[in-house]
């Protein structure tokens, strides 16, 4: 199967991006309304106005990167990814989850859920993750027009 | 860079234009163009020995080391 170019793997995966993105500034927009659904019939001992601000604080960022990682299996989909384009958008990434896990390690303390120990760890892994990652693709781009600069 | 490739002055020493000189080595002229105008990062052994086949040189006579300013 292909990996990059058109009609690839890469390219259904910008696809399924999109759509998340899509529905993501939806739920965004629409987020005062279901969190009152959610305090009033399913989980009433949540606190309203903590919990909203503390989801826009996160949605808002995760949505970022979304976008980040669609621009980025955009250059995948044109069969170039070693542009240092690539290595910003993957530091933006990071940054956001490394805010998006502050934020949570203080929401925890509102929220008193243990849904946000797992929150924390998983952002706290793409933090780091990613930021390995950029500074690989730095290399790998170094290493690249090194040998296309080799006569 | 400090290594300087004066590959002009030899071609014009041996009356060979970049097109046949590229033909020759095997290159692209884009990759002789590159050559030509410092912008390479490195040179295998085998393009150095063509060239010096092609203009029967020396790597001494195209490649010189100039020190950084």
């Amino acid at each position: 199967m292909k990996v990059t170019g058109k009609n690839s793997l890469s390219n259904g995966i910008k696809i399924g991006l999109q759509f998340v993105f899509i529905l993501g500034i939806m739920v965004i927009v629409l987020l005062p309304f279901w969190l009152k659904l959610y305090c009033t019939y399913v989980n009433t001992s949540l606190v309203y106005f903590p919990s909203l601000i503390l989801l826009y604080a996160s949605g808002i960022p995760g949505l970022i990167i979304v976008k980040e990682f669609i621009k980025m299996f955009d250059t995948l989909k044109q069969n170039n990814p070693f542009v240092v384009e690539n290595v910003k958008h993957l530091k933006i990434c990071s940054i956001w989850s490394f805010l998006i896990s502050i934020e949570y390690i203080i929401g925890a303390f509102v929220t008193k859920s243990v849904f946000s120990i797992i929150v924390i760890g998983v952002f706290i892994i793409a933090w780091l993750g990613l930021y390995i990652l950029s500074e690989l693709l730095k290399q790998a781009i170094e290493y690249k027009e090194e040998n296309e600069l080799t006569i | 860079m400090s290594i300087v490739v004066n590959l002009d002055v030899m071609m014009a020493k041996r009356k060979i234009s970049s097109l046949e000189l590229a033909e020759k080595i095997g290159i692209t002229t884009a990759n002789l163009s590159i050559l030509k105008t410092n912008k390479g990062k490195a040179i295998r052994f085998s393009t150095l020995e063509n060239i010096c086949k092609v203009l029967n040189c020396q790597p001494g006579d195209i490649l010189e080391y100039k020190e950084d300013n």
